[in-house]
C-alpha cells in the first residue's frame, strides 16, 4: 500500500509541472503584455504613470526576460512564497484574492460530490434491482434529462423559482446583513440556508451519469456467480446484495472522481456565476473579462493542481477499498 | 436400493418441473425429474450440457432466478431429524430456506475463479456462514474453525491463508477454498455441480479425491453432476442419466455402466473412448438436440433414436418409467411390455 | 364449408396478403443475412424508436437552422421600435364574430402604466391581421447566394410585429433569433467534433501503435487534459482571444478551445482499440505484406471500428453544444452581434429579468431538446453499433 501511494506521488509531479505550464502559457496568451494592460487600465482611471515606474514593474515581475525564465520567476515564487504576481483589477496580490475565495469552492465542491454520491447511489442501487419497475423508468427520464440540462440553467430556473415564490433575489452564500460581517453562529446558520441551493444545482449534473454507471455494474454484478454461492451458504437476500455486488459496483465509481470532480469544478464555476456567489468562479470570470492574466492563470493553477490531488486520493481510496487493484498495482 | 433403506433417506425429489416463462415461450429445463439421495452415498447425475442437471440441482437449493424461472410442480422432500420438508413449497427467500442453504445443504460451484466475492477475504466468507448457521460463538472461534477447514481440504498455510483474497488464490486452490465453505457447517448433502470442469486433469483428480475422502470421514452424500462419464463412474454409487430436462434412466452404478437400457445412455457409452476394452470405432449419437422450446410430446429422444418404433415412441403423452431389472429404471417403451 | 363469392373473394385478398407479407419477411431476413455491417447497424439503429424520433426531429431543426433566411419571419438584428420586452403575441383562430378563420393575430398596442412605470403591452381588437404563408418580403440572399424575397409566413405589414416568443430588450424577435442562433449553436458541435476527431483519431492511433516513449508523452498530456476541469480552461483561453476579432475569426476560436479537450476521451478510445487489434491477424498479414505503418493504422485498424467513432462522436457533440451555450452565456464565447443560443441566454441571466419576461428563457428549451435528442441518438447508435452493450 505504501509502495503504491509513493508511485502514485511520484506519477504527480509531471501532471502538476504540465498543469503549470499551461496556465503560465495562459498567462503570455493575450496580445499585449500584462503591463501594457495595467498601464492602460491605469490610464483609464486618470493616472498616468511615466517610463521609469514601468520599467519598474518590467523588473518586478520580470517581464522583459524571456518566457522561460518568466516561468521559472513566477514558479519559484509561487514555491517559495506563495505569491503568483499582482492583480490589477484587484489591486491586490493574486495570492490574497485567492485565498480569500478558495475554501468556499473547496467546500462547495466537496459537498456537492458528496451530494452527488448521496443521491446517485440510492437510486442507482434500487434501479438496478428492481429493473423494469415504474421506479427504475422514472430515475432514467429524470437521468436523461438532468444529462441535458446545463447547470447554470437548472440554477437560473432555480433562481426564477424562488424568487417567484418568495419574493427575494439569491444573492449569493449570504444574507445581506451579514455578507461583510465577521463569523458567528448567525452567520454560519445563514450560511447553512443559502448553500444548500447551488451544492444541490451542482451535484445534480453528475448524479445521472453516476447512476446510470452504477445501475449498469451492478445489473451485471448481481448475477455474477459469487452471488449465488453467497446465496447458497445461506445469507440473507438485504445483506447479501449490499455486502457483495453493491460493494463490487461501488468501486468503478470511486474511480469516475477522477472525471467528477473536475466536472464539479467547473460547474461550481458557472453556478457561481449565475447565483452571484463569494467563490473563485466569478473572480475568475471577471479576471478574465478584463483581461487580468495573473489572476486568471494562478485561478487555473490552483483549481486543476486541487482536482488533480482530489483524483489522487481517490485513487489511494480504490486501492485501499479495493484488494485486487491493490495487489495489481503493487506488483507492476 | 432406494426403496428398501428409507430410513437413509436424506433427498427425495419427485416429478420435479422447473421451468423458464420467457415471452418467447417456456422453456422446460426440468420436466419430472425423480431422484433419490441416500446417507453417505453418492448420486452421479449425467448428461450433456443443457439436459437439465444443473437446473435440477439450483432447484434444490431455490438458486434459480425467478423471474423467469419456476418450480411448477413436484416435489423437493428433505429428510431432516425425522422430519420432512418439502423445499419446492418453501419461498427462496424465506427464513426456512436460508436455514437449509449452507446448513443441511451445502452446494459448490463450476467456476471456482468467479465463486468467491472479490473483496472479502476468503476467510471472511467461511466465517460468514459459520456465523449465520450459528456453528461458532463468536468472530475468532468461526475463524479457527475455518482455518481447520482450509487445513482439511490441503490448502498449505491455511493461518495466513485464511487472509488472502480469492484473487491470490489459483484456481484449485480456490475450488479447495470453496469446498471448505460448501462443508464449515457440515452438511447431510453436497451438491458438487461440475466441480472440476474449469480445472486441470491433476487438480481434477486431486479434488475428487479430497471429496471422496471428505465423504468417508463425515459420512455426508453428494450429489455430483458431471458430463464427464468417467467421473461419475469413479466417484458415484449411483447414476441418473438425464435427456432434455427428463431423467431417462435411473440405476447403480454397475447396472448402468454394465447393462445400461436407454438407447441414449447406450448412445453415450458408444461415444466414448474407453481405456482398457479393445479399440473400436467411437459412434457419436445421430441428429440434434432439438430446441428445449418446442419439446416433442412424446418421447424426448425419439427424433435421434436409432429403436425408434413409429406409433409407439411419438404418441404424445410421458413415457411411463419402467423398473427393467430390480432398482434399475428406465423411461422407453423397449422395456414396456405393455406396450411391445 | 359453403362460402359466398365475397367471402371467397376476401380470403382471397386476405391468403394473398398474408403472402406477401411472408415473402417480404422472408426477403428481409435473406437480405440481412448478406447485409453490410453498416447496413445491420442501421437496421438495428431503426429499432429503437427514441432514437430515430430524435433523429428526425434533429434533422429538421438543422434544416430549419440553415434555412432561417427563409424559416424565420425576420432577421436577427431586426429590431421593432416601441416593443421592447413585448410578450408573445397570441394568434387567434376564431374571429370576433365567433367564425373560425384562418390564423391572425392583433396588433399590440403598448401603454406606460403610471404607477409601476413599465409598459403594458395589449391587443388592439381592431386592427386583425392575417397571418400569410409564403408572404412577399424585402429581398434577400438565402444562403448568402440565393436571391429571394418570399419567406415562410408573416405579415403582409411587414411593419407589425409577429413575435412568436416574445421579444428582447431591443425589440428583436426571439423566435427568429433562435433559429438564426441554431447556426452557430449546432454547428460548433460539427466543427469542434471535427477537429477532435482528427487530433483524436491521429494521435490516439500514433500513441497506440508505435508504444513507448510516445505513447507515455502523449498518455501524460492526455491525463493532464481529462484531469483539469474544462470551464477555467476555456475561460482563459477565450479571455486570450484578441478583443477586435470579427465573428468568423471568434467562431473557428472557440471551436479550437472547445475541442482542446474534446480529442482526449477519442485518442483513449483510438489507443484502446489499435492495441488490441495490432496483434490480430489481418494486420499482421498487412504487415507482412509490407504496408507501411501509416498504411496499416489508416487503412486498416482504423476502418475496423469506424462504428466505435461515429458513436463517440456523437456523444461528444451535446458536450461541445453545451461547452459554447455556457461559454457565451458567461460573455466569453460568440461575441454580438453574432447570436449562438448561450448569448441568448445571456440577456437572461438576471431574475428580474426572467421573473418579468420569462420568455426570454425559450432558447433553453432548444439547448436541452438539441441536448437530449443527440443523447438518444448516440445511445441508439451505440446499442445498434455494439451487440454487447447493456439493452440487450
Amino acid at each position: 500500500m505504501r509502495a503504491f501511494i509513493v508511485r502514485r506521488l511520484i506519477l504527480i509531479i509531471p501532471l502538476l509541472f504540465l498543469i503549470s505550464v499551461i496556465s503560465f502559457v495562459t498567462i503570455l496568451l493575450p496580445p499585449g503584455s500584462y503591463v501594457e494592460t495595467y498601464v492602460q487600465n491605469l490610464e483609464r482611471t486618470g493616472f498616468i504613470m511615466d517610463q521609469g515606474q514601468i520599467e519598474a514593474i518590467y523588473k518586478q515581475y520580470g517581464l522583459d526576460q524571456p518566457a522561460v525564465l518568466q516561468y521559472v520567476l513566477w514558479m519559484g515564487n509561487f514555491l517559495l512564497k506563495g505569491e503568483m504576481g499582482r492583480s490589477f483589477i484587484y489591486q491586490r496580490p493574486v495570492k490574497d484574492v485567492i485565498m480569500e475565495r478558495l475554501p468556499m469552492s473547496a467546500i462547495i465542491a466537496l459537498a456537492s460530490l458528496v451530494v452527488t454520491w448521496l443521491i446517485a447511489v440510492p437510486i442507482g442501487i434500487y434501479s438496478a434491482l428492481r429493473q423494469y419497475s415504474v421506479g427504475d423508468y422514472v430515475a432514467t427520464v429524470i437521468g436523461f434529462v438532468g444529462l441535458a440540462l446545463p447547470n447554470f440553467l437548472l440554477a437560473l430556473a432555480i433562481g426564477y423559482w424562488v424568487f417567484a415564490g418568495t419574493g427575494r433575489a439569491i444573492t449569493g452564500l449570504f444574507s445581506i446583513e451579514y455578507k461583510g460581517a465577521p463569523w458567528s453562529i448567525d452567520k454560519f446558520v445563514d450560511l447553512l440556508g443559502n448553500i444548500w441551493l447551488p451544492i444541490v444545482v451542482i451535484a445534480s449534473a453528475g448524479t445521472a451519469s453516476l447512476i446510470r454507471i452504477l445501475r449498469a455494474t451492478l445489473l451485471d454484478e448481481k448475477n455474477k456467480q459469487y452471488v449465488t454461492t453467497t446465496r447458497a451458504k445461506g445469507l440473507p437476500e438485504r445483506r447479501l446484495i449490499m455486502k457483495y455486488p453493491v460493494r463490487v459496483a461501488i468501486n468503478p465509481l470511486i474511480s469516475t472522481i477522477g472525471w467528477t470532480l473536475p466536472f464539479i469544478v467547473s460547474g461550481e464555476i458557472i453556478v457561481s456565476q449565475t447565483l452571484g456567489l463569494e467563490t473563485l468562479g466569478p473572480v475568475l470570470l471577471a479576471a478574465a473579462l478584463g483581461e487580468d492574466m495573473f489572476l486568471v492563470g494562478s485561478i487555473v493553477m490552483i483549481l486543476s493542481s486541487l482536482t488533480v490531488v482530489g483524483t489522487l486520493l481517490s485513487d489511494i481510496l480504490l486501492a485501499w477499498v479495493d484488494p485486487r487493484i491493490r495487489f495489481e498495482r503493487i506488483r507492476t | 436400493m432406494p426403496k428398501d433403506n428409507t430410513t437413509d433417506l436424506i433427498l427425495e425429489i419427485k416429478n420435479l418441473k422447473t421451468h423458464f416463462i420467457l415471452n418467447a415461450g417456456t422453456i422446460r429445463a426440468v420436466d419430472g425429474v425423480d431422484l433419490t439421495i441416500s446417507r453417505g452415498k453418492t448420486l452421479g447425475v449425467i448428461g450433456e450440457s443443457g439436459c437439465g442437471k444443473s437446473v435440477t440441482a439450483h432447484s434444490i437449493l431455490r438458486l434459480i432466478p425467478s423471474p423467469p424461472g419456476e418450480i411448477v410442480d413436484g416435489e423437493i422432500l428433505l429428510h431432516r431429524d425425522g422430519e420432512v420438508i418439502d423445499i419446492a413449497k418453501l419461498k427462496p427467500t424465506e427464513e426456512a430456506m436460508r436455514n437449509i442453504r449452507g446448513d443441511d445443504i451445502g452446494m459448490i460451484f463450476q467456476e471456482p475463479m468467479t465463486s468467491f466475492g472479490p473483496l472479502h477475504t476468503i476467510g471472511d466468507q467461511i466465517t460468514e456462514t459459520i456465523l449465520i448457521h450459528k456453528k461458532a460463538a463468536d468472530k475468532s472461534e468461526a475463524k479457527s474453525q475455518a482455518v481447520d477447514l482450509l487445513r482439511q481440504v490441503g490448502i498449505p498455510n491455511p493461518e495466513q491463508r485464511v487472509d488472502g483474497y480469492p484473487h491470490e488464490f489459483s484456481g484449485g486452490m480456490r475450488q479447495r477454498a470453496m469446498i471448505a465453505m460448501a462443508l464449515c457447517c457440515s452438511p447431510m448433502l453436497l451438491i458438487a455441480d461440475e466441480p472440476t470442469t474449469s480445472l486441470d486433469v491433476t487438480i481434477e483428480a486431486q479434488i475428487l479425491e479430497l471429496l471422496a475422502d471428505l465423504q468417508a470421514q463425515t459420512g455426508m452424500a453428494i450429489m455430483l453432476i458431471s458430463h464427464n462419464l468417467a467421473i461419475v463412474s469413479e466417484m458415484a454409487d449411483d447414476i441418473a442419466v438425464m435427456y432434455l430436462g427428463k431423467r431417462v434412466e435411473f440405476g447403480t452404478t454397475d447396472a448402468i455402466f454394465d447393462n445400461p437400457l436407454h438407447p441414449y445412455t447406450q448412445g453415450l457409452w458408444r461415444s466414448i473412448p474407453s481405456v482398457d476394452g479393445p479399440l473400436e470405432k467411437l459412434v457419436p449419437i445421430p441428429g440434434v438436440v432439438p430446441s428445449p422450446r418446442d419439446l416433442p410430446s412424446g418421447c424426448v429422444f425419439a427424433s435421434r433414436c436409432s429403436e425408434f418404433m413409429p406409433g409407439i415412441c411419438d404418441q404424445p403423452k410421458p413415457v411411463p418409467i419402467v423398473e427393467a431389472d430390480p432398482d434399475h429404471f428406465v423411461a422407453c417403451y423397449l422395456y414396456d411390455n405393455e406396450q411391445v | 364449408m359453403n362460402q359466398t363469392p365475397i367471402h371467397a373473394f376476401f380470403s382471397r385478398i386476405a391468403s394473398g396478403y398474408i403472402r406477401w407479407r411472408e415473402t417480404r419477411a422472408k426477403r428481409l431476413q435473406e437480405s440481412l443475412y448478406y447485409a453490410s455491417q453498416r447496413k445491420l447497424v442501421w437496421h438495428a439503429f431503426n429499432r429503437h424508436k427514441l432514437a430515430r424520433i430524435s433523429l428526425v426531429f434533429l434533422a429538421i431543426l438543422y434544416f430549419v437552422s440553415v434555412f432561417a433566411d427563409f424559416f424565420a419571419p425576420f432577421g436577427p438584428l431586426k429590431r421593432f421600435k416601441d416593443f421592447n420586452d413585448a410578450p408573445p403575441t397570441s394568434i387567434h383562430l376564431i374571429k370576433a364574430d365567433g367564425r373560425l378563420s384562418r390564423p391572425h393575430i392583433y396588433e399590440t398596442k403598448r401603454e406606460l402604466n403610471t404607477d409601476t412605470f413599465k409598459y403594458r403591452y395589449s391587443e388592439d381588437r381592431s386592427k386583425p391581421h392575417s397571418i400569410r404563408f409564403i408572404v412577399r418580403t424585402e429581398p434577400y440572399k438565402l444562403l448568402g447566394f440565393i436571391p429571394m424575397q418570399h419567406k415562410l409566413f408573416g405579415l403582409e405589414n411587414r411593419q407589425v410585429p409577429l413575435l412568436l416568443f416574445g421579444s428582447d430588450r431591443l425589440g428583436r424577435d426571439v423566435f427568429s433569433r433562435i433559429l438564426f442562433a441554431g447556426r452557430i449553436s449546432l454547428f460548433i458541435g460539427f466543427g469542434g467534433v471535427l477537429v477532435a476527431f482528427i487530433l483524436g483519431s491521429i494521435l490516439g492511433g500514433i500513441s497506440g501503435y508505435y508504444g513507448g516513449v510516445v505513447d507515455e508523452a502523449i498518455q501524460r498530456v492526455i491525463e493532464v487534459l481529462i484531469s483539469v476541469p474544462d470551464i477555467p480552461i476555456w475561460i482563459a483561453l477565450s479571455a486570450a482571444l484578441p478583443r477586435d476579432w470579427g465573428t468568423i475569426n471568434i467562431y473557428f476560436a472557440i471551436t479550437l478551445i472547445l475541442s482542446v479537450r474534446g480529442w482526449t476521451g477519442l485518442a483513449r478510445v483510438v489507443r484502446g482499440r489499435i492495441i488490441s487489434l495490432r496483434e490480430e491477424e489481418f494486420a499482421l498479414a498487412a504487415k507482412a505484406a509490407g504496408a507501411s505503418d501509416r498504411r496499416i493504422i489508416f487503412k486498416h485498424l482504423l476502418p475496423a471500428f469506424s462504428s466505435y467513432l461515429i458513436v463517440h462522436m456523437t456523444l461528444a457533440i451535446p458536450g461541445m453544444i453545451l461547452g459554447e451555450t455556457a461559454l457565451s452565456f458567461l460573455g466569453l464565447g460568440i461575441r454580438p452581434p453574432a447570436v449562438s443560443w448561450g448569448t441568448l441566454l445571456q440577456e437572461a441571466q438576471d431574475v428580474n429579468v426572467l421573473a418579468n419576461f420569462p420568455w426570454m428563457l425559450i432558447p433553453a428549451l432548444f439547448v436541452v431538446g438539441a441536448i437530449l435528442m443527440f443523447n438518444f441518438v448516440g445511445d441508439g447508435l451505440r446499442d445498434a453499433a455494439d451487440p454487447y452493450s447493456s439493452s440487450r
